[in-house]
This record gives structure tokens, C-alpha cells and sequence, in this order.
């Protein structure tokens, strides 16, 4: 379960770095409603709430240390404030700006939150095979 | 590596790395402000203009450091992505598949310029601490 979980991790992470691309994309798309601009952007993000969501159980199963644990919540508490961050505060002028500039460092954010995860995640399946490699049972 | 301008290098570094977090946040702002290529970007040229200034001297206090091929290479690195990226502006035509696609990738390698610039500060930091320690 511990491989799985930072197999789970990577996943999350490459399609972070993919959001991060496709909010790219939406930027110089033509068009003024800006939820149809962004549509790529906005489902890949819809389905990585879902994802952080799951990532957090699978926390919890895989036990890769407390730590790590809460690190993977606040990564899904974080994602679900970028809906927040992109809505309330308005669609133009410096307030939508300002949403948008703290979306873009949100998620960020989260984006580093997740590497970190990965790597203690890593570090929790080496452990693992360690003890195993003793003998100990783990 | 010469102790003074190695300093100065490592603060460089991470000077480079708060401006690129602060010109992604920019093009966030951009974004929000009116989604058009127009005065919301403003702030973002500016900051990715002195980002091309900037990341260009970091190659010279490099060489001036004397931090080593790999750094001095990976400054360098760092200078022709941000060319890269005023390159990639310069050639965008907004609303079509050419500049949709061209800017997915201009918005990963911001990203990458993100990763670089602290992986290269991360590397000046181990370096000065070898050097340093008996």
C-alpha cells in the first residue's frame, strides 16, 4: 500500500505540472466567457479535488507517517480554496486579478506540497523494504 | 569558489527564484484582471524584462565566483529559457491552436525556470558548505 500511495503521489504530481500548462493554454484562448476559455483547465482541476480527496484516504490506508499524512490534507484543503480563490473575487479588474494571483500561487503551492509528499512517501517505501530486508516483520 | 562573490551568487539565486514566483502570480493577476494580452500583463512584462536582465547577470557573478562549469552552465541554462520565453511571447498569436499550444508550453517552462533557479541554489549551497568545511 505504501508503493501504491507514492505511485498515487507521482500520478497527482504529473497532472499538476499538466495543470499548470493548460491554465497556459486558456490564457491566449480566444473567447469571453471565461470558464469555456479555461474548460481543460477547469476539468483537469474538477478531477484533481476528486484525486487529492482519494489521496487522503490512501494516506490514511498507506501510513506512510503522520507527517506526510497531514501534509496530503492540507495539499486537498488547499485545492478545494482554488475554486474559491478563481470565483469570489470577481471576473475583472484588480480584484479578479488579485483572485487569480493567489489561485496561481496556490496552487503552486500545492503543486510543491505534493513533490514533498512524494519524496516522503519515497523515503517510507525505502524504509519499508529495509526492514523487510532484515527480516523483521513490518 | 571566491567566498564573496559566492555569497553574493547565492542571494542572486534566491532573489531570482521570489521574482519568478512573484511573475507567475503576475500572469495570474493578468489573467484575472480582463483575459486579454493588454493592461492586466503589464506588471509581467515589466517583471519578466528584468527577469531577462537579471538571470543574464547571474551568468557573470557566476564566472565571477568562480562557482564551477555546472553552475556557471546552469545559469546559463537559466538565461536562454527566459529568452525562450519572451522568444515565445514575441511569436503568440492569442486565439488560435499555435498560440494555445505555444503558451501550455510557456507556462511549463516558467515552471521549470521555478525549479531550476532554486535547484541551482540548492547546488551553490552545497558547494559553499564543501569548500567551507575542513
Amino acid at each position: 500500500m505504501k508503493l501504491f500511495f507514492l505511485g498515487w503521489t507521482r500520478f497527482v504530481v504529473v497532472l499538476l505540472v499538466l495543470q499548470v500548462g493548460l491554465a497556459g493554454w486558456g490564457a491566449v484562448s480566444g473567447g469571453d466567457e471565461r470558464i469555456m476559455r479555461f474548460i481543460a483547465h477547469a476539468g483537469n482541476g474538477g478531477m484533481l479535488i476528486l484525486w487529492l480527496m482519494l489521496s487522503v484516504v490512501f494516506a490514511l490506508i498507506a501510513r506512510p507517517g503522520w507527517k506526510t499524512v497531514l501534509l496530503t490534507a492540507l495539499s486537498a484543503f488547499m485545492i478545494m480554496m482554488q475554486g474559491a480563490f478563481a470565483y469570489s473575487f470577481g471576473t475583472d479588474g484588480v480584484g479578479g486579478g488579485v483572485g487569480i494571483a493567489l489561485h496561481a500561487l496556490n496552487g503552486l503551492g500545492i503543486l510543491t506540497l505534493q513533490v514533498v509528499v512524494a519524496r516522503r512517501a519515497k523515503q517510507a517505501v525505502d524504509a519499508k523494504r529495509a526492514l523487510k530486508a532484515e527480516g523483521t516483520p513490518a | 569558489m571566491s567566498p564573496v562573490f559566492g555569497k553574493v551568487l547565492r542571494v542572486w539565486m534566491m532573489l531570482l527564484l521570489v521574482l519568478l514566483v512573484v511573475q507567475f502570480a503576475l500572469a495570474g493577476f493578468g489573467v484575472g484582471y480582463s483575459g486579454a494580452l493588454d493592461d492586466g500583463f503589464a506588471l509581467h512584462f515589466r517583471n519578466g524584462n528584468a527577469l531577462l536582465y537579471l538571470y543574464a547577470a547571474a551568468i557573470l557573478i557566476a564566472l565571477a565566483a568562480r562557482a564551477g562549469a555546472r553552475i556557471v552552465w546552469l545559469t546559463a541554462l537559466g538565461a536562454f529559457l527566459v529568452l525562450l520565453q519572451h522568444g515565445m511571447a514575441v511569436v503568440n498569436v492569442p486565439g488560435t491552436l499555435w498560440g494555445q499550444s505555444l503558451f501550455l508550453v510557456h507556462a511549463l517552462n516558467g515552471l521549470a525556470l521555478i525549479f531550476l533557479a532554486h535547484r541551482t541554489g540548492v547546488l551553490l549551497r552545497r558547494q559553499r558548505r564543501e569548500r567551507t568545511a575542513p
